[in-house]
């Protein structure tokens, strides 16, 4: 509210400028309608609870309240729930998309997914969407871009779990299970159960108001929580039940490694590539020691930063610089070795004379940079830091000569 | 890959026996019906130089060398597991001296057994497939060097079940591996050779400090940071068939393929370019009928004789000390006839054991002339 009566302060002077703009923005997209009501809630007060901002914060603090798991529940033809998932984050369970808000995944699910019926339930205080097939009357949906085909396939297969995996490959999965008996059977059935289940529309009313979510919320994350710990438990039963063997050596693995967070498996041991790369360049006759140095330095840092594609090069070539400053300076055979491949780089087009004029900025004026503390234990991360820093300050130096 | 030299034409050795030591059956013993698959002298202590092991089935059996022939039984173990059928074993021990006998088969776990106190002191388990020949590090023989039917060599410390080192991958071999040896002198060296045709020469130089490491390492042998070795320092293909057995011969190689001889080569490498170099095939020790895998040789504890069986019974005795090669000695006898899969020397070379398909122990000694 302080911020609102702040803006307030500047309305006068503003109040003319803008209203013959506000009067123009009438007449422009529908996207505008937000920058139009923003305008206004600045000169009417009675605009502020229409406020986008204030709006935002709200549901924010709303979604705070609320937990931010949600159940799905994959139901067949029989309406008996096939499997229970908990997501977090109103991210949708098929396209990992982030919604939001129940909302937003309400109107995400039904636009986007709709080979699906949803039926959305807070009913009881959990945010659950029960998801079965979709069997509706063929040739209901003629005309739409879905063809028609697919709605036949789809009725027929629905004896199988409408799981996430199976939903994801519909048509090819679904198609050997073609039983014609239970085809006829089911889309009656279905048709049954979707009508029997609660509409979605007081779900939506219960979460617009906070007042009637809270109280129910209570019980609801109890049984959320129960049915997340029950899957997470029989995940981890199933990690202790078997003997684990660490995919690059074979041996077996204690519990505590299976169970630990870091993954060792897929890590490429940097002081074996580093012995490699060396022993490697040892086999060229035709290359100097300064050469095959150089040439070791940067395999290891393009390894270990992995600069992979073309757009990476510009950054790896003044982050290399910054990083093996301290040896560039020391020794001149070195930095000659770094400038050639730099124009290797410029004449292949990898990088522009810009980068290059940082490059050798960094090296020709290495004490005007405060900075000095390139020692090889810098992150990543510092080195970004330090380089908009430098830039920063690199612009500063070159505005006074210009 | 190496080339061979040209212009250097090796030695034959005659198969005309100079008998200048001559050896008799002194005994022979029905182990069981099972093949056995490996023998050997524990070189590894001086009190048990005439000790050895065997092995075959699912059974390590112990033995001791009595002067005048006889062979006594000292320990036997079973596998749990009765599909086991042990391919190798070989002698080690603890740092204190204790003895341990370390044997692998088609299951691809090595037992480390602890003799005095007649238990399994570790089961190393890593191995993908069968393991074909267990050697032990004789400088530190704590460490144990295994080949597998899986492609990679691997290097252990049987005292604390660590496996330190994988020679496989991008420089590996590409079939099974057949025979491993540790150099004699230098640390650092091994040499290994399989259904690959190649014998690959590698240095763990620059891995040794995980070697020492291994000695030390108080946490669960699993969670030991294993190196990979990818790249042999040099690969030679002298043979142009399976090698199934390599020995360190000073800096040179005994290597046997099955083609009836057993080669002796020198692995030129280039001083500044590992992976490049030369193998120069200086003698051949010619062995007549022997030309299935699997047939080992051994040599005396000095290396100056190897004893090596054939396939049908007969043993062949070459002097490593002549050049041109000359046999010492052809051993056979009318009542083996089975292939003799593995051989044994004693210390002096004055005993040999044979181990045959049909669960056969031969003894064969050389009279001593004082």
């Amino acid at each position: 509210m302080c911020e609102h009566d702040c803006n307030c302060c500047a309305k006068s002077s503003c109040e003319e400028v803008i209203s013959p703009e506000e009067g123009l923005l009438v007449y422009c997209k529908p996207v505008r309608f937000y920058s139009i009501l923003h305008i206004r809630s600045l000169t009417n007060r009675s605009f502020l609870a229409r406020n986008l901002k204030y709006r935002i914060r709200a549901k924010a603090e709303n979604r705070l309240r609320t937990t931010k798991s949600i159940v799905f529940k994959y139901k067949d033809c029989n309406n008996a729930v096939q499997k229970t998932e908990v997501r977090d984050n109103f991210s949708c369970p098929f396209c990992y998309m982030l919604c939001g808000s129940f909302k937003g995944l309400q109107l995400h699910l039904n636009s986007s997914h709709e080979f699906f019926e949803f039926e959305f339930e807070i009913s009881e205080g959990s945010p659950t969407v029960n998801i079965s097939f979709k069997l509706e009357e063929e040739g209901s949906h003629e005309g739409k871009f879905e063809p028609v085909y697919f709605r036949m396939r789809a009725r027929q297969l629905r004896q199988k779990n409408p799981t996430k995996k199976n939903a994801k490959r519909l048509k090819v999965s679904f198609l050997p299970m073609d039983l014609p008996s239970l085809a006829n059977g089911t889309v009656t059935e279905l048709e049954m159960a979707s009508s029997s289940n609660p509409p979605a529309a007081p779900a939506q009313s219960a979460m617009s108001t906070t007042e009637a979510v809270v109280p129910a919320t209570a019980t609801a994350t109890k049984t959320r929580k129960l049915s997340a710990e029950r899957s997470e438990a029989r995940s981890n039963q199933l990690l202790q039940k078997r003997q684990f063997y660490h995919s690059h050596t074979f041996q077996p693995m204690s519990l505590e490694q299976v169970m630990s967070g870091p993954d060792s498996e897929d890590e490429l041991d940097d002081e074996v590539a580093d012995f490699e790369d060396r022993r490697m360049l040892d086999d060229f006759v035709d290359v100097s020691k300064d050469e095959k140095r150089f040439m070791h330095l940067w395999n290891s840092f393009v390894r270990k930063q992995r600069i992979l594609a073309d757009g990476h090069v510009p950054w790896g070539c003044e982050a290399f610089t910054k990083f093996h400053k301290e040896e560039f300076l020391n020794s001149p055979a070195l930095s000659r070795c770094w400038r050639i491949f730099l124009i290797k780089l410029l004449q292949l087009g990898l990088v522009d004379p810009r980068t290059m004029n940082n490059c050798n900025l960094m090296l020709e004026n290495p004490f005007n940079n405060s900075d000095d503390d390139t020692n090889n234990n810098n992150s990543v991360d510092d080195i970004n830091k330090k380089k908009t820093d430098e830039e920063d300050k690199n612009k500063g130096d070159e505005q006074p000569p210009i | 890959m190496s080339k061979i030299a040209l212009g250097n034409e090796s030695l034959v050795g005659s198969l005309i026996p100079s008998n200048k030591k001559s050896y008799k059956v002194t005994n022979r013993i029905q182990e069981g019906k099972k093949p056995l698959y490996a023998l050997v002298f524990n070189f590894i202590d001086s009190r048990f130089f005439k000790v050895f092991a065997t092995a075959g089935g699912n059974r390590i059996t112990l033995y001791n060398c009595v002067e005048g022939g006889t062979i006594t039984a000292l320990q036997s173990y079973t596998d749990e597991d009765k599909e086991e059928s042990f391919y190798t074993v070989s002698w080690a021990c603890d740092v204190i001296g204790n003895p341990f006998v370390a044997a692998g088969g088609v299951k691809g776990i090595v037992r480390v057994i602890d003799v005095n106190n007649e238990r399994i002191h570790k089961s190393l388990l890593g191995h993908g497939d069968s393991v074909n020949e267990i050697r032990t590090q004789p400088l530190k023989p704590q460490l144990v060097i295994t080949a597998s039917k899986d492609e990679s060599v691997r290097l252990w410390n049987i005292e604390t079940g660590i496996c330190i080192l994988i020679f496989a991958g991008a420089g590996g071999h590409r079939y099974e591996v057949l025979s491993v040896d540790f150099h004699p002198s230098d640390i650092h060296r091994v040499a290994s050779c399989g259904m690959d045709t190649t014998i690959k020469i590698w240095s763990m130089k620059e891995f040794w400090t995980y070697v020492e490491k291994s000695f030390t390492w108080t946490d669960d042998p699993t969670k030991f940071p294993t190196k990979f070795v990818q790249f042999p320092v040099f690969t030679a293909s002298v043979h142009t068939n399976y090698v199934d057995c390599n020995r360190w011969f000073g800096d040179f190689i005994l290597s046997k393929s099955v083609d009836n001889e057993i080669l002796l080569w020198e692995p030129q490498l280039k001083e500044n370019s590992p992976g490049e170099g030369t193998a120069d095939v200086l003698l051949r020790y010619p062995v007549p009928m022997c030309d299935i895998w699997f047939i080992k040789f051994s040599c005396d504890i000095h290396c100056s004789s190897l004893a090596i069986g054939n396939q049908e019974g007969k043993i062949y005795v070459w002097d490593l000390q002549s050049c041109p090669p000359v046999l010492i000695s052809k051993l056979s006898h009318n009542q083996s006839k089975s292939v003799i899969r593995q051989t044994a020397m004693s210390d002096d070379g004055n005993i040999i054991l044979a181990c045959c398909e049909d669960g056969t122990i031969w003894r064969w000694d050389a009279p001593t002339t004082k």
